[in-house]
């Protein structure tokens, strides 16, 4: 469905993005992971037609988005684009931020009421949209965004000014939505809770390129290098001779008596972050079983 | 201009160097140095004591401060003259007179009608470091040893940016120092162009003016990244000191009730005489002439403003650079630099009998002249407007579909809307109080309110000039107050 081929970018310095491939079928969720600065939201741009990018092809439903040749103008596209700061219209209220995309007036007030339903923002379809909460403000912005049947939607960042709880809920609900529709999508992030939440599929980006894809277990299990293991989640990196391993902390199993002391003790929900060392290693792990700091312990994984 | 100084002929030129222009320079930079020092102390004295009263007055003090911004520096002569002369109230209450034409008496009408130029930056500025009087205090130092040790230091430049752009105002001037007699260079250049016919040595006048303003620009302390906004709510409020207020009610009556009165007591002695055809024309001129003006200046703006914000280009930035520095050119300079090629095109256009009619008698001068100095107001205007426009609304409009030509009537429009109201309004006012390039540019005949307090103040009919001004400076305090908010918060202008 959107076929990304050799996509390179950069802006009067070295390059944000480095020959990019990416396929992505219909109706996926595609997460792109990785640290500030690495090409993620230079690529969601390029796709939105945001950015042009130097060389390279992006072809969305066998429709030609971009190449060297050839630019289709943001607004042709049919991308529906969720941005970090919602770009709510502050003029409109919330149906006509919903409906402003929407150029069939005979369908408008129904394509309206049908997404302030589906998002529940029934009672709230003629505030202004200054009035909002940040949550109601979220599904505004992807009520507006999806309103218009995008071929594609992309998320730049869009849960980042939520609260850790309300952010569980939207991610949610905005999943069960997106598969309900059949909506394709691609959200950047940093986040990898939101990754892990909402995506059939990650991508992990790195000094532009795609280091690593697949599905979130499969990343998370099987990490490629010390960056993807520790994009995905806490990780101990256990030297062996030339060979470096990782392992995740909850992958260790501590007993007690043995050659790793028990140098901090964390209680966090549940279950205690144990720090062990043995001579200069430093390894980090879980357990709900409780040992005292300064206690001897031994380590299986 | 610079063309016509080098190779024109300049009969008066020689008059003016063998002393009259060392005269002339001497008394522009006595009155200017006069300016900064009354501005700056005025402005920033009352700065730092509305920003150490408890919150609840700020907002009216804030209003008061701002308020002689309404009143053109000529009006409040015209009316200081009235009460200090003979037959004034100073005469009738204590049976003597007091003669203010004269430099110093400039200088104090400048300093009570231009402080609020340092006033109102140095209030933003402190009320955005009030939490400094807190890490002064972490420091073991007392209230006014922060003012004195970390405020200080700070404000200053602040102080001396407002009080340079009081200089260019004073620079500017041309009502209260052509009314007292005092020898500036506006005054010269006007005098030896309209007096003596001698454009080319008016134009080296002009240059030399144009290069004072150049340096002031170029001392001007840069203000940038500094977000002005004024927070009334400081954190620290304090309380009313009893000198402070002396202080601050002398300021308020000096500069807003006594002229005020006087200007009431004249339209009350004279109001039937003057509310005449003549009077309701020059009232339609002021106002036709400040709307056509405005209209077309936001107009420009927008188009700045738009395109920079939808085509960045090198070329666009520099251009609006040009724009905002047209306002600080004095407007006899603009006057004089667009009198010339209209004068040109007027005659070669007669010469080759394409038309009997001139455009140097119609309103194109002036309101190009009027444009061109006052487009910047409404630059900065919607140039604040855009600024609370997020950056992905439009780029939001466009993955909705929706294309630029439609998204400027959708978006830009009613977006900016308040901004540009805001701008247009900034820039009536500015052309209803504007007096040179008026007087210079103006068909024959054709008299604003600026320019009918101006010519009946010079005939000595002070009462009834104060008609006139009453009217400019109504509209104007009407004006600042609806748009105050806007205005203390640094938004504009």
């Amino acid at each position: 469905m959107l076929v990304i081929n050799q996509v390179s970018k950069s802006f009067q310095g070295p390059p944000v993005l480095k020959q990019v491939d990416l396929q992505l079928g219909s109706g996926q969720i595609l997460a792109l992971l990785g640290r500030s600065g690495c090409g993620k939201s230079t690529l969601l741009r390029m796709i939105a037609g945001f950015d042009r990018p130097d060389q390279g092809q992006i072809s969305l439903m066998g429709q030609l988005l971009v190449n060297d040749n050839f630019f289709l103008v943001p607004e042709r596209r049919n991308v529906g684009f969720v941005f970090q700061d919602l770009a709510l219209f502050p003029h409109l209220n919330v149906s006509e931020n919903i409906g402003f995309g929407l150029r069939d007036r005979s369908s408008r007030q129904q394509k309206v009421e049908e997404m302030l339903e589906l998002f529940q923002l029934q009672s709230l379809a003629g505030q202004p949209v200054s009035t909002l909460s940040g949550g109601q403000a979220q599904r505004v912005a992807i009520a507006r965004s999806l309103a218009i049947n995008p071929n594609l939607l992309l998320l730049d960042e869009s849960f980042n000014s939520l609260d850790r709880e309300l952010r569980y809920e939207i991610r949610q609900e905005v999943r069960e939505v997106l598969k309900k529709r059949g909506t394709t999508a691609i959200f950047v992030t940093h986040d990898v809770e939101d990754a892990f939440q909402m995506a059939d599929e990650l991508a992990v980006m790195n000094n532009g390129v795609i280091v690593q894809r697949g599905t979130p277990a499969e990343v998370y299990r099987n990490p490629i290098n010390g960056l993807v293991a520790s994009l995905t989640g806490s990780i101990n990196q256990l030297h062996d001779g030339e060979q470096v391993r990782f392992i995740r902390p909850e992958s260790l199993v501590l007993k007690s008596g043995g050659d790793w002391k028990i140098t901090n003790k964390v209680f966090m929900h549940g279950y205690y972050v144990y720090t062990v060392n043995r001579g200069e290693q430093e390894m980090h792990c879980r357990s709900s079983l409780e040992f005292s700091a300064g206690e001897w312990v031994q380590m299986e994984w | 201009m610079a063309i016509h100084s080098v190779w024109g002929e300049a009969p008066s030129w020689n008059t003016l160097t063998e002393g009259l222009l060392i005269h002339i320079l001497g008394s522009s930079a006595i009155l200017a140095a006069g300016a900064f020092v009354g501005t700056s102390i005025v402005g920033l004295s009352l700065a730092i004591w509305v920003a150490a009263t408890p919150n609840r007055g700020k907002r009216f003090f804030d209003l008061l401060f701002i308020l002689p911004l309404a009143v053109p520096p000529y009006v409040f002569a015209y009316s200081y003259a009235e009460l200090v002369g003979y037959g004034g109230w100073l005469d009738t209450w204590f049976g003597t007179t007091l003669d203010i034409k004269n430099i110093w008496g400039a200088i104090f009408v400048f300093t009570f009608t231009l402080f609020p130029y340092v006033y109102l930056p140095c209030r933003i500025f402190l009320a955005q470091k009030s939490h400094w009087y807190e890490v002064g205090s972490s420091l073991g130092l007392s209230r006014y040893q922060s003012q004195w040790r970390l405020i200080r230091p700070m404000v200053l430049p602040v102080a001396m940016g407002g009080a340079l752009l009081a200089v260019m105002e004073v620079l500017n001037d041309f009502g209260v120092c052509k009314y007292f007699g005092i020898p500036t260079l506006t005054v010269g250049i006007m005098k030896i162009w309209t007096g003596y016919g001698d454009y080319v040595s008016a134009v080296r006048l002009a240059l030399i003016l144009m290069t004072l303003v150049a340096v002031i620009l170029i001392l001007q302390p840069s203000q940038k990244g500094n977000d002005q906004r004024l927070d009334r709510t400081d954190a620290k409020a304090g309380k009313y000191n009893a000198l402070g207020a002396l202080f601050a009610s002398l300021v308020a009556l000096l500069s807003l009730l006594l002229p005020l009165s006087i200007m009431i007591k004249g339209v009350w002695a004279t109001g039937s005489r003057v509310f005449d055809h003549s009077f309701a024309l020059a009232a339609w001129h002021s106002c036709s002439l400040a709307c056509l003006s405005a209209a077309i200046a936001v107009m420009v703006a927008f188009a700045i403003e738009f395109g920079l914000r939808h085509f960045p280009s090198f070329l666009g930035r520099r251009s609006k650079s040009i724009v905002l520095l047209c306002y600080s050119t004095p407007g006899i300079i603009i006057a004089l630099g667009l009198l010339l090629p209209i004068v040109g095109l007027d005659r070669w256009m007669i010469k080759n009998q394409w038309t009997t009619a001139v455009i140097s008698q119609s309103l194109v001068l002036p309101v190009l002249a009027l444009v061109i100095r006052y487009t910047s107001v409404a630059v900065k205007s919607a140039e604040s407007g855009y600024a609370t426009v997020g950056k992905h609304v439009h780029e939001s409009a466009e993955s909705l579909g929706v294309p630029l030509s439609r998204s400027v009537f959708s978006i830009d429009l009613p977006l900016l809307s308040p901004a540009l109201i805001a701008g247009f309004v900034l820039v009536f006012v500015d052309v209803l109080k504007e007096l040179p390039i008026t007087m210079i540019t103006r068909p024959f005949n054709y008299d604003t309110l600026a320019t009918k307090a101006f010519f009946m103040a010079s005939d000595e009919r002070l009462r009834e000039s104060a008609n006139a001004s009453l009217l400019i400076v109504m509209v104007s305090a009407l004006v600042l107050l609806l748009l105050s908010k806007k205005l203390i918060n640094g938004a504009s202008h």
